[in-house]
C-alpha cells in the first residue's frame, strides 16, 4: 500500500473507532450502560493503536521489541489532548495547590507536607513555584527512601533468607542503602543496571567509594530466597540460577523467560535455547559460597576504610548492641513470651560475635566469577536429565538481528556482555519497561497496565507514542530518572482533579485516557510513616531497625520490637518468614518474589487498624499534645493544624460546622475548654477517614 | 444505617473492572467483598462451586517435624522380624543424613474399630476413631529437607514461590461468615518457610491466611489483632464516632464524586465493627462446658495446649472460617525416638479424638474435612543408635469427615515402608482430592500471574477417587464456570 494512502487509511479508522466509541457510550439503558462503556473503551484502545506506525504493520512481531519511534511532539499533555479531542471531551480541570503539594509531596518522598510547606506553596504566585517544589523534593534525600523502595520491590529485597531455612542476611542492608543513595544521587539508570548485574567486571575504579559500591550492587544477583539445605546440591544451583534469571529479565526487560526453563515461551519469542544461554551466564556466576549440609552463599570484603573509620564504626555498633540488650532484658522481666528470651540471646551473642572479631572488614551479599562454562539444555528443566550438546551462554535468539548479545569471553561468565547489552540504548524493551515503571509509580497504572510483562500476553501500551517519546527522552537525557519525574510532574495530566465525570465514567471507565487523576491508596510505607510523621513520632535518621541481625546470621524468625523503631518503614527489617502484621494488612508483598506492584486491597483489617490500633491512639495523643506548641491555642487554630498536617487542607464550612456538632454531642464544658480526649477522638477520625488515606 | 444500599450495582460495575474487583476487594477476613456488595453473593454463602461440594471446610493439623509413619499407623511386621539387618535394596540417590540398618518400632501395634484399622500404642484414643478415618499410607513428596518438604505440603512447590492450600480454598470459596476470616492459621512455625506456608503469594493479599500466635508462644493469649477498641474507649463511644466518621467521609466524597472504592470503605467500618463484637466472642474459650473441654483434654496441663489449638479450631469451624491450621511440634527425632514420639503423641492424641467426637455430635463432621500429618515420614532404618532420619518417600495421612470413606486404607508401602509403591498418591494428588472435596475442580481453579494462569497442583495431580465416599462423576458446573480472574 502507498505510504500516504496507508496513513490516510489509519486516520480514518482512528476517526471510525472513535465514533463508534461514542456511539456506544450514548447506549445508557439500564444493562446497556456497563456494555457499551466497554466497548467504548475498547473502541478507543484501537482507536489509539491505530494511531502508532508500528502497530497496524503486516508484521506479527511483538509491539515491543520494534525500535524505539522517532517523535516526540514536545511533551505529554499533546499525546493525551488527542485523546481528549478526538473523544469531543474535555478532561478534567487541574487541580488546586492544596491537593497538588500533598500529591507530590507524598508522590517523592512518601511523607505528607508539612503546613508550613503548604502554606509556603499555596502563598508562592510565582509561576515557578511548580517546578522548585519538585526540585526540592528531588533534592530531599527522603526521595530515595520512597523510590529506592519501589526498586525494593521488583528485586525482592530483604533482611533474611526465607525459603526452608530462614538465615538472617546480615549485609543485605547495604544493598538496600546502594539503592536508596543510588536514585538519590539520580546515578544514571545504565549504569546502575550494569552495576548490579556485573559491578565486579567493570572496569577498574580509582575511587574506593565506587568500587564499594560495584560489589555492593550485586547484592541484586545474591538475597533471592535460596533452598539453603536442599540436600541435590546440583538441583539447588540451578533453583538459583533460575531464580537469577527470573528476576534479572522481568525487571529490566519486562519478559518472563523463566517458563522457558522447562520448555520454549509459550507466547514470547523466547526458546529453551535461549533461557540456558543465560543460564550459563549465571551458572559460570559463583552465588554460593559452599554447598555443604545447609550452603552458604557468597560475601565478598569491600574495599577497606581507614582503620580510623572501622574503629569508629565498630564502637558505634558495640553501643547499639549494648543499648537493644538492656531494652531486650527490660523486656523479659515482664514477659513470658519465649521470643522475647530468644532475642535477648541473640543479641548477646550477636554482641560476644563482634566483640572477639573487633574492627572487621565490612562484607557485602555478592556475587563472583565462577568456572566459565556452557550448559546443555535440560529435558523438563531436569538437571538429572541434560541434553546431548551444550549451548553457547549469551547467545540469546531474542533481538539477535538488531542487537545481538555480544559474543562472550572464553574465560568470563558473560554477565558483563549480558548487561552491556542490556543497558545498550538501542534496546527496544529496558527504556520502554523503566519510563512506564516510573509512569506507573506516579499514576497507580501504566501506559502497559502489565509492567512486567512486555509480552504478548502483557498489556498494550494505552498510548504507544507517548511512551516512545518518553523512553527517548529517558535515553537522550542520559538516563536520569529525575528529569523524567521533571517531564511527568511537570504536565497537566499529572495535576488534574480526582473528580469523576458522569459522561467520561461511562466511556472510559478504567481512566486509560487519564481524563482524571486516580485517587490512590496509599501503600504500607508512606501511610505509616506518615502517621508518624504527622505526629512528629517519626526519626527521620537512617537509625539502626536491624540491630543484633546485623551481626548474627543465625535464624531470625522474631525480632521483638523491631517494628517498633522510630525510622522510616524502609529502614525496618524485612523477615521473610514473618511479615510486619501492619505491612500485611496494607499488601505488602511476599517479599520472596518480584512484584511489578503493589495491589491495594480493600479489607475490614484495615478499618480495625484505623480503629483500634495502638499505633494509631499513640501517634494521635502525641499530636494533640503537640498541637498547642506548634498550632496555636485557639479552637479554629488547632482545627487547622490538624487538618493540615493530615489532610494538607483546611476544613470547609461544613466540616467546621460538624465539628461544632460533635463538640455539642461530647458536651464541652461551659468555658469552652476542650478537653484532650474531646480532641483526641476528633483527630483519630480525621486520621480514620478517607482522605488521610487517598491520594487525591 | 445501611451503607449498602447506598450503592448503585450497575453504576459501580462501570467504574470498577471485574479484575481489578477481584484483585483488591477479594474476600479478606470477613468476606468483605466489593463483588458482594454489587449482589454477587453466591461466593459469599458458598454455593459458588464447580461441582457439589462434600466438605465445606478444612481443619488441618499440621505435625511439624515428619512423625514417622512405620511407627504410627503404618504396620510393618517385617520391621521386627529384621531388626539391625541391613536394608535389602538401595537407599534414594539423594538422603538428608546417613542410615544403618533398620530398627523395629518400639511400638506394638493392633487393630482397631468394625474396619480393623492398624494403629501403635502411640495413639489409643485416635486409634479408637479408627472407623471415621480414611488412611492414605502412600503419600510421596520431593524434599528430604524440612523447609523445602513443608512448601511443597503447604504451597505445592518447593522450588518457586506460590500460593499456600488455604489461600487457594479462600480464592476459590471466600467466606461462610461475613464477620470472621476464611483462612486461619493457629500458632504455626515462623521457620522452614514461615509466612510463605499460609501467604498468598501472587493472589491478593487478602487471601493469606490470618496467623493467630506462633510456634513457641503463649497459647493462652491467642487472638486477632486490633479486635479491641483502644483503653478507655467504649463500644459506645466508638460507635457514636463512627457515625461522625460516616457523615465526615461523605463530606469528603461530596469533593470527588461517586467512586466504589471510597463508598466501599466507608462500608467497611461498619463490617469491622461487626466483627470486633463477633470475632472475640469465637476466640473466647472461657465459656466453653468444663464436659467439652475436658473432652479435648483442657484439663490435663500436657494436652491443654493442644486441646486449645484444637477446641478453637472447632469453634471457628463451626462460626464459618473454611480452612483453619493447628500445628504440632516437633515430630523430628533424629535420635531418641522413642522417649520424644511417646511424649509428642501423648499431647495430641487425645486432643485430636476429642476434636473428632465434638465436631460428630455436633453434627459437623459430615461437612468437615480433618486432615492429619506431617511434611515427610521417616526412615525404617536407624540413625545413629535409637533415631530415623526424613523420609519423603512414604508417609501417612489420614483424613476423616467431610466425604471421605471413614474405615478404609488406601496405598500401600514396601515391606518395610521405605518407598511408597501401591496406589502411590503424590503432594499434588493430595491437593486435587482436597479441593475436589471442597467443590472444586483443581484444573479449573486458576489465577492469571505473570502471563500464565496458574495452580495449586501446577501441571499435575489426581484426584484420588477411591477415598471419597461418593464419586460425583465429571465436574459439572454448579452456578459457576471457569474460576479465573484475568
Amino acid at each position: 500500500m502507498p505510504r500516504f494512502l496507508h496513513s490516510a487509511t489509519k486516520d480514518m479508522s482512528f476517526h471510525l473507532a472513535c465514533l463508534l466509541s461514542k456511539t456506544f457510550s450514548h447506549l445508557q439503558g439500564f444493562s446497556w450502560r456497563g456494555f457499551g462503556g466497554c466497548l467504548g473503551t475498547w473502541c478507543l484502545m484501537v482507536a489509539c493503536m491505530l494511531g502508532y506506525p508500528g502497530q497496524a504493520d503486516e508484521s506479527s512481531e511483538l509491539w515491543s521489541l520494534k525500535p524505539l519511534q522517532e517523535d516526540f511532539l514536545g511533551g505529554i499533555d499533546p499525546w493525551l489532548n488527542r485523546g481528549f479531542q478526538q473523544m469531543g471531551l474535555p478532561p478534567n480541570p487541574l487541580a488546586d495547590r492544596y491537593t497538588w503539594i500533598r500529591r507530590a509531596t507524598f508522590d517523592l518522598t512518601g511523607l505528607p507536607p508539612s503546613p508550613e510547606e503548604i502554606i509556603d506553596f499555596v502563598e508562592d504566585a510565582s509561576d515557578h513555584a511548580y517546578a522548585r517544589l519538585i526540585d526540592r523534593l528531588l533534592a530531599s534525600p527522603r526521595y530515595g527512601e520512597r523510590w529506592g523502595r519501589h526498586w525494593l520491590d521488583l528485586v525482592r529485597y530483604a533482611d533474611t533468607n526465607g525459603a526452608d531455612e530462614n538465615m538472617a542476611f546480615p549485609n543485605a542492608w547495604r544493598y538496600r542503602d546502594y539503592v536508596i543513595e543510588s536514585f538519590n544521587r539520580d546515578k544514571p539508570y545504565d549504569v546502575f543496571l550494569k552495576e548490579q548485574i556485573a559491578g565486579d567486571l567493570l572496569p577498574m575504579s580509582n575511587d574506593v567509594a565506587t568500587q564499594a559500591d560495584r560489589l555492593t550492587a550485586l547484592g541484586m544477583l545474591a538475597i533471592g530466597p535460596k533452598m539453603l539445605a536442599e540436600q541435590d546440591k546440583e538441583k539447588l544451583l540451578f533453583d538459583v540460577v533460575d531464580e537469577q534469571i527470573d528476576i534479572v529479565t522481568r525487571t529490566f526487560m519486562g519478559l518472563s523467560v523463566a517458563c522457558a526453563r522447562c520448555h520454549d515461551h509459550k507466547f514470547d519469542p523466547i526458546t529453551q535455547e535461549d533461557y540456558y544461554a543465560l543460564a550459563g551466564i549465571f551458572k559460570s556466576t559463583q552465588t554460593m559460597a559452599h554447598t555443604d549440609h545447609v550452603s552458604r552463599w557468597v560475601e565478598r570484603v569491600l574495599p577497606a576504610p581507614s582503620k580510623q573509620q572501622r574503629q569508629a564504626a565498630f564502637d558505634k555498633e558495640v553501643a547499639m548492641l549494648e543499648k537493644q540488650l538492656s531494652e531486650a532484658q527490660n523486656e523479659k522481666g515482664d514477659s513470658t513470651e519465649e521470643g522475647s528470651q530468644e532475642a535477648s540471646e541473640a543479641v548477646q551473642k550477636a554482641l560476644d560475635a563482634l566483640k572477639q572479631e573487633g574492627p572487621g572488614l565490612p562484607q557485602v551479599m555478592s556475587v563472583r566469577e565462577g568456572k566459565p562454562e556452557n550448559i546443555p539444555i535440560l529435558h523438563r528443566g531436569n538437571h538429572l536429565l541434560p541434553g546431548d550438546e551444550t549451548v553457547q551462554r549469551g547467545r540469546i535468539s531474542l533481538l539477535e538481528k538488531q542487537l545481538p548479545v555480544p559474543e562472550v569471553a572464553k574465560n568470563q561468565s558473560g554477565r558483563l556482555e549480558l548487561a552491556s547489552w542490556l543497558a545498550d540504548s538501542r534496546h527496544p524493551l529496558v527504556a520502554r519497561v523503566m519510563v512506564n515503571r516510573v509512569w506507573t509509580w506516579h499514576f497507580g497504572k501504566g501506559l502497559v497496565d502489565t509492567p512486567s510483562d512486555f509480552g504478548q500476553h502483557g498489556g498494550k501500551p494505552s498510548h504507544p507514542m507517548l511512551l516512545d517519546g518518553l523512553a527517548r527522552r529517558f535515553i537522550q537525557s542520559g538516563f536520569s530518572l529525575k528529569s523524567l519525574h521533571r517531564e511527568i510532574m511537570m504536565s497537566q495530566a499529572y495535576r488534574r482533579t480526582s473528580r469523576t465525570h458522569d459522561e467520561w465514567q461511562v466511556r472510559d471507565p478504567e481512566n486509560r485516557m487519564l481524563w482524571r487523576r486516580q485517587p490512590l491508596r496509599l501503600e504500607a510505607e508512606p501511610l505509616r510513616d506518615a502517621i508518624l510523621h504527622a505526629s512528629g513520632l517519626l526519626n527521620l535518621s537512617r537509625g539502626d531497625a536491624l540491630g543484633a541481625l546485623k551481626k548474627n546470621d543465625q535464624y531470625f524468625s522474631e525480632l521483638p520490637g523491631a517494628f517498633d523503631a522510630p525510622y522510616r518503614a524502609v529502614y525496618l527489617p524485612i523477615l521473610r518468614s514473618r511479615v510486619y502484621e501492619l505491612f500485611a494488612t496494607f499488601d505488602f508483598p511476599d517479599a520472596s518474589a518480584h512484584l511489578e506492584s503493589r495491589s491495594r486491597t480493600l479489607m475490614p483489617q484495615q478499618a480495625l487498624f484505623f480503629m483500634n490500633d495502638p499505633l494509631v491512639s499513640r501517634a494521635v495523643s502525641a499530636m494533640v499534645d503537640r498541637s498547642c506548641l506548634s498550632g496555636g491555642c485557639c479552637v479554629d487554630d488547632r482545627l487547622n493544624h490538624f487538618y493540615l498536617s493530615l489532610l494538607a487542607r483546611l476544613p470547609t464550612a461544613e466540616e467546621s460546622a460538624l465539628f461544632d456538632e460533635y463538640l455539642r454531642e461530647c458536651q464541652v464544658a461551659e468555658n469552652g475548654e476542650i478537653s484532650d480526649t474531646v480532641w483526641q477522638q476528633w483527630v483519630h477520625l480525621i486520621m480514620a477517614s478517607n482522605e488521610f488515606l487517598i491520594l487525591h | 444505617m445501611n451503607f449498602l444500599s447506598s450503592i448503585d450495582p450497575s453504576r459501580s460495575f462501570c467504574e470498577v473492572t471485574r479484575r481489578e474487583l477481584l484483585q483488591r476487594s477479594a474476600v479478606g477476613f470477613g468476606g468483605l467483598a466489593l463483588e458482594s456488595m454489587l449482589g454477587q453473593t453466591q461466593r459469599e454463602t458458598g454455593s459458588w462451586t464447580h461441582h457439589p461440594s462434600a466438605a465445606k471446610r478444612v481443619i488441618f493439623l499440621f505435625m511439624h517435624g515428619g512423625p514417622s509413619h512405620v511407627d504410627t499407623f503404618d504396620y510393618k511386621p517385617l520391621l521386627a522380624r529384621d531388626h539391625d539387618k541391613p536394608l535389602p535394596f538401595a537407599k534414594p540417590r539423594v538422603q538428608f543424613a546417613q542410615t544403618g540398618h533398620l530398627m523395629a518400632s518400639p511400638w506394638s501395634f493392633r487393630r482397631h474399630g468394625q474396619s480393623g484399622q492398624w494403629a501403635s500404642e502411640l495413639f489409643p484414643h485416635v486409634a479408637e476413631m479408627s472407623d471415621e478415618l480414611c488412611m492414605i499410607k502412600s503419600i510421596y513428596g520431593s524434599n528430604e529437607a524440612h523447609g523445602g518438604a513443608l512448601l511443597k505440603i503447604h504451597t505445592g512447590s518447593d522450588t518457586f514461590v506460590r500460593p499456600s492450600m488455604g489461600s487457594w480454598v479462600s480464592y476459590g470459596l471466600g467466606s461462610e461468615n461475613q464477620n470472621l476470616p476464611a483462612f486461619v492459621t493457629i500458632q504455626p512455625t515462623l521457620g522452614h518457610g514461615g509466612v510463605q506456608n499460609f501467604g498468598s503469594a501472587f493472589l491478593p493479599a487478602a487471601y493469606q491466611g490470618v496467623r493467630i500466635g506462633h510456634q513457641g508462644g503463649d497459647s493462652k493469649r491467642l487472638s486477632i489483632p486490633n479486635l479491641k477498641p483502644p483503653e478507655g474507649i467504649t463500644r459506645e463511644t466508638q460507635g457514636r464516632g463512627l457515625a461522625y466518621l460516616e457523615r465526615l467521609n461523605r463530606l469528603q466524597l461530596g469533593a470527588v464524586g461517586q467512586d466504589a472504592y471510597l463508598e466501599s470503605r466507608i462500608a467497611s467500618f461498619e463490617l469491622a465493627f461487626r466483627m470486633q463484637m463477633e470475632a472475640p466472642h469465637w476466640m473466647d474459650l472461657s465459656g466453653v462446658s468444663s464436659q467439652r473441654a475436658k473432652l479435648y483434654g483442657m484439663d490435663s496441663a500436657h494436652t491443654e495446649r493442644f486441646a486449645r489449638q484444637c477446641l478453637l479450631a472447632a469453634r471457628l469451624s463451626e462460626a464459618g472460617v473454611r480452612f483453619v491450621q493447628c500445628s504440632h511440634a516437633y515430630w523430628d527425632q533424629h535420635s531418641q525416638l522413642k522417649k520424644d514420639h511417646q511424649r509428642l503423641a501423648a499431647e495430641v492424641d487425645k486432643p485430636i479424638a476429642g476434636l473428632l467426637q465434638d465436631l460428630k455430635a455436633r453434627g459437623l463432621l459430615e461437612d468437615t474435612l480433618v486432615i492429619w500429618g506431617g511434611e515427610f515420614g521417616r526412615t525404617p532404618t536407624a540413625q545413629g543408635k535409637d533415631g530415623r532420619d526424613h523420609n519423603p518417600h512414604a508417609f501417612t495421612w489420614w483424613m476423616a469427615g467431610g466425604g471421605v470413606r471413614g474405615g478404609f486404607s488406601h496405598g500401600a508401602t514396601d515391606e518395610y515402608g521405605y518407598y511408597a509403591v501401591r496406589d502411590k498418591v503424590h503432594v499434588h494428588d493430595l491437593h486435587a482430592t482436597i479441593l475436589h472435596l471442597l467443590g472444586l475442580d483443581h484444573e479449573r481453579l486458576t489465577y492469571r500471574y505473570a502471563g500464565r494462569d496458574f495452580r495449586l497442583t501446577d501441571v499435575d495431580g489426581k484426584v484420588v477417587q477411591p477415598i471419597l465416599r461418593q464419586t460425583i462423576m465429571g465436574s459439572q458446573s454448579v452456578g459457576g464456570g471457569v474460576k479465573s480472574v484475568g
